[in-house]
């Protein structure tokens, strides 16, 4: 059970503190309730470079890095297609430092030409060591425009181009702060060795008189019901086969999800799962194959990837997946189902022992409605039945609601 | 409501003491150190068995992380799908490794747990069967994930690194190649676990919400192998780094090129270890170090620029790491080559210094927070056969050394001529 304290600020400021007094440690997440599904399609990777621009020094501070480091700090960021995360761990009694440089940067960015145009630069390159310079590492730029048509998480947070990102300009970077970060689209959330009332006053002290901010509110189109299969081929110079299926599952709040989540164990977490068991162990069909799930929030992605072994043709590998889907459509044991359980248990239990996990899980499920969801996620799984699970087999892996990629290994 | 004034950071405390967690160590069956920490507050256990078993110990480079390997693919009495079974119903989490000193099987359960995947431990240590099936589905598969591998630059540039500092037939120096993986038999494994998996030659290390009982349980459950054939020799090689300075592999679709420089250094046991570990940690083992601001902060050449200074039982190297577009990769190396001359013709002024050493403090105090952090660092020193006494000392260094001291040592270690270099990729 993970206790905590809630309140808000007049500005609209949600603050979340969880104490923790086995730890010289405090922990500090900001989350901002924007990620790549709000950027425009003409600027796509606009939240995640922005989220390198948080970091070129602030209105009144010039350097974010330098006093956290003064003070022992450590910090960093993620940027996914629904929100932008900051986080950072510092000794408790130096924790004034982090509300000082965690409000400046929230009042206004210090916006200089030159954090932009090496951010650029930065962003760019981190686009060719992760998704060019890699083999299979352009895999999503492709796989997301296949799955997706409408909704925005058609592209990847990295963005869909180095143009688009090159093509930033000092006025996009502006507009999207103040439509964006703002008190009342953020979730402030302290864990560690802090007393509530301490956190109290130092939010009001430093975030009280942030003002208000209009926050943008265009709708995200919602992708339609998918209803047939789509195919793309990719020839690229690698050494095996790979394929890709990626099947649409409800987003994080649908009564579905949780039961998607655990049909994504069964098949291909781990080295019991179906998949590698008979796949890769026993039948030889692939050299290593997994399932996992996005877990958007709006409509996600069930994903089956595997590598193919040589002599192996797609359309086998391709059937002998659908072959299994069938099989655990017909046959689950409750054995098994209590496995998947127990190993989601000891996943929850190992992922909160941090403080900065656990303030991270309490942000991002207090912008999903409720921080408590964080204690009550693991009942949500227990409460899974095997009918669920057939269900939801039948409703959600089917051919027709498959995006397919084969990736052709071809000689350089 | 008071003026806020933005402009001044609020008052810091420094950090005057870090609590270091003593481990509680005793004599399993007589033989075998066990280190105890207990820590923290969540019903779980950490289990770290580990056996100097490391690919030194073996003429074929694979020999080492096989064996590794295929203890979980079957025993006398569990085949590979049973193991997998019972290990993943009870949540638990098996990880193998084996670098180039060490071999290590990890546990990580929930407490409630322990007692049934304690037994599967044991298990697979002491009576893995090796069998060929199962071997030869894991040797095609590393066979992919080695092909794969080779065409990163990242990976290219790390084995040309090993070879050039520390001589390509020397056993740190040595890489794997994809014909070695048709030299691997389970008969070799077979006889590779009998002569090290050995209760002589082990250690175990158990971190987590540790009670009497689970003290208890280890002692009636867990054992490892007992046998005359014990032999944990290797034949010690002196290093022969290579007489040319500067290396190249070319990839020519490469976008970007990953470069290495460095050099063959001192490790753990040397007394300039902490200095030399701080002057890395300005020099590049931080986000604000001055390669990060340099080449990526200033120039925006590359994602992520790093240095290292690491330790191998019997030696230890330098090195600064990086992949940038392939059009900036002579520009970023001289930056490279200049950071490390101002180290040596400038001394670092207070304001820097007092900045690294704050962080570094926060870094410590990181370091022992939670059960298995405490266990980290405890294993960063036993395994170079030291002990708390090591950090103790890190600290002194840390509080006391002067920009003097920093400069001296740069002269020492970081003269530009004396690094090696490699590049992979494109220039």
């Amino acid at each position: 059970m993970i206790n905590f304290d809630k309140f808000e600020l007049d500005n609209g400021l949600r603050v979340i503190v969880h104490a923790d007094n086995t730890t010289p440690l405090a922990a500090v997440n900001i989350l901002y309730q924007v990620g790549a599904r709000n950027e425009n399609p003409e600027r796509t990777g606009f939240a995640h470079l922005f989220e390198h621009l948080m970091f070129g020094g602030s209105i009144n501070i010039p350097s974010y890095d330098e006093p956290l480091q003064w003070v022992g700090g450590e910090n960093n960021a993620f940027t996914t297609n629904d929100i932008t995360n900051y986080h950072l761990t510092l000794p408790t009694e130096n924790i004034e430092t982090a509300f000082w440089l965690e409000s400046d940067r929230m009042l206004s960015l210090a916006f200089t030409d030159k954090s932009l145009e090496v951010q650029r630069s930065v962003v760019i390159e981190e686009f060719r060591q992760r998704y060019l310079n890699q083999p299979y590492g352009d895999v999503w730029l492709h796989l997301r425009p296949l799955a997706y048509k409408v909704h925005p998480y058609k592209w990847a947070t990295i963005g869909i181009s180095e143009e688009h990102i090159s093509g930033v300009k000092m006025q996009d970077v502006k507009d999207f702060f103040f439509s964006w970060y703002a008190p009342n689209n953020a979730i402030l959330v302290v864990t560690g060795n802090v007393q509530t009332e301490e956190i109290k006053r130092l939010a009001n002290k430093w975030f009280g008189d942030i003002p208000k901010r209009e926050i943008s509110k265009s709708e995200i189109p919602q992708e339609p019901v998918q209803t047939e299969t789509r195919r793309l081929v990719l020839e690229r110079p690698v050494p095996m086969d790979a394929i890709y299926i990626a099947f649409k599952m409800p987003g994080r709040m649908d009564v579905d999800y949780k039961t998607v989540d655990i049909i994504s164990d069964l098949l291909g977490n781990g080295k019991s799962s179906r998949l590698f068991r008979i796949l890769v162990m026993e039948k030889k069909i692939f050299g290593d194959i997994e399932a996992y799930i996005t877990g958007s929030i709006d409509t996600g992605l069930l994903i089956i990837e595997g590598r193919i072994n040589p002599e192996i043709s797609f359309e086998k590998a391709e059937s002998e997946v659908f072959q299994i889907l069938n099989e655990l459509t017909e046959n689950i044991s409750e054995t098994e189902l209590e496995k998947v359980k127990n190993k989601a248990e000891a996943t929850l239990v190992f992922g909160y022992i941090d403080i900065l996990n656990k303030a991270t899980g309490l942000a991002f499920f207090e912008m999903m409605g409720d921080a408590n969801l964080i204690n009550t996620e693991l009942e949500e799984y227990q409460s899974v039945s095997v009918v669920d699970l057939k269900i939801a087999l039948k409703k959600y892996l089917k051919i027709e609601n498959a995006s397919i990629l084969y990736y052709k290994s071809i000689k350089e | 409501m008071e003026i806020l004034n933005r402009d001044i950071a609020p008052d810091f405390r420094l950090i005057d003491k870090i609590n270091i967690n003593t481990p509680k160590i005793y004599k399993l069956h007589q033989t075998i150190p066990v280190y105890v920490l207990n820590a923290g507050t969540e019903d779980v256990i950490r289990m770290e068995v580990v056996f100097n078993a490391g690919s030194k110990f073996s003429d074929i480079p694979l020999v080492a992380a096989f064996t590794n390997m295929m203890l979980n693919e079957g025993t006398t009495s569990r085949t590979s799908k049973q193991l997998a079974e019972e290990f993943d119903y009870y949540g638990s989490y098996l990880q193998l490794s084996a670098d180039r000193d060490f071999a290590e099987a990890t546990l990580y359960t929930l407490g409630k747990h322990f007692d049934k995947t304690l037994d599967l431990l044991t298990d697979i240590i002491l009576n893995p069967s090796f069998p060929e099936d199962e071997l030869s589905v894991l040797l095609d598969n590393k066979r992919q994930r080695y092909k794969i591998d080779e065409q990163k630059v990242k990976t290219l540039s790390a084995k040309k690194f090993n070879e050039v500092i520390f001589g390509k037939e020397h056993f740190y120096g040595r890489n794997a190649e994809l014909s070695h993986y048709d030299l691997i038999n389970s008969q070799q494994l077979k006889d590779f676990h009998k002569r090290l998996y050995h209760k002589n030659n082990c250690k175990v290390i158990i971190s987590g919400k540790i009670t009497d009982d689970v003290l208890k349980r280890l002692e009636s459950n867990f054992s490892v192998f007992d046998s005359i054939d014990f032999d944990n020799s290797f034949l010690l090689q002196t290093t022969q780094p290579s007489t040319e300075k500067k290396h190249y592999v070319e990839k020519a679709d490469a976008v970007q090129s990953s470069i290495r420089i460095g050099k063959p250094l001192i490790n753990k046991h040397h007394e300039d270890y902490a200095g030399v570990q701080i002057l890395n940690t300005i020099l590049g083992g931080y986000f604000g170090s001055r390669l990060m601001s340099n080449l990526r902060e200033d120039k925006g050449y590359t994602y992520g620029v790093g240095s290292a200074i690491a330790s191998l039982k019997d030696a230890g190297y330098f090195t600064t790491v990086c992949e940038v577009g392939a059009e900036s990769t002579n520009l970023a190396i001289t930056e490279i080559y200049k950071e490390l001359s101002r180290l040596i013709d400038e001394k670092v002024d207070n304001e820097e210094l007092g900045r690294v050493r704050n962080y570094m403090l926060g870094e410590f105090v990181r370091m022992f927070d939670g059960p298995f952090a405490q266990s980290d660092a405890l294993r960063s020193v036993i395994d170079f056969d030291m002990d708390e006494n090591y950090f103790e000392n890190y600290l002194k260094v840390l509080k006391n050394i002067t920009p003097t001291d920093l400069q001296n040592l740069a002269g020492k270690y970081f003269q530009p001529d004396t690094m090696y270099e490699v590049v992979s990729g494109k220039m």
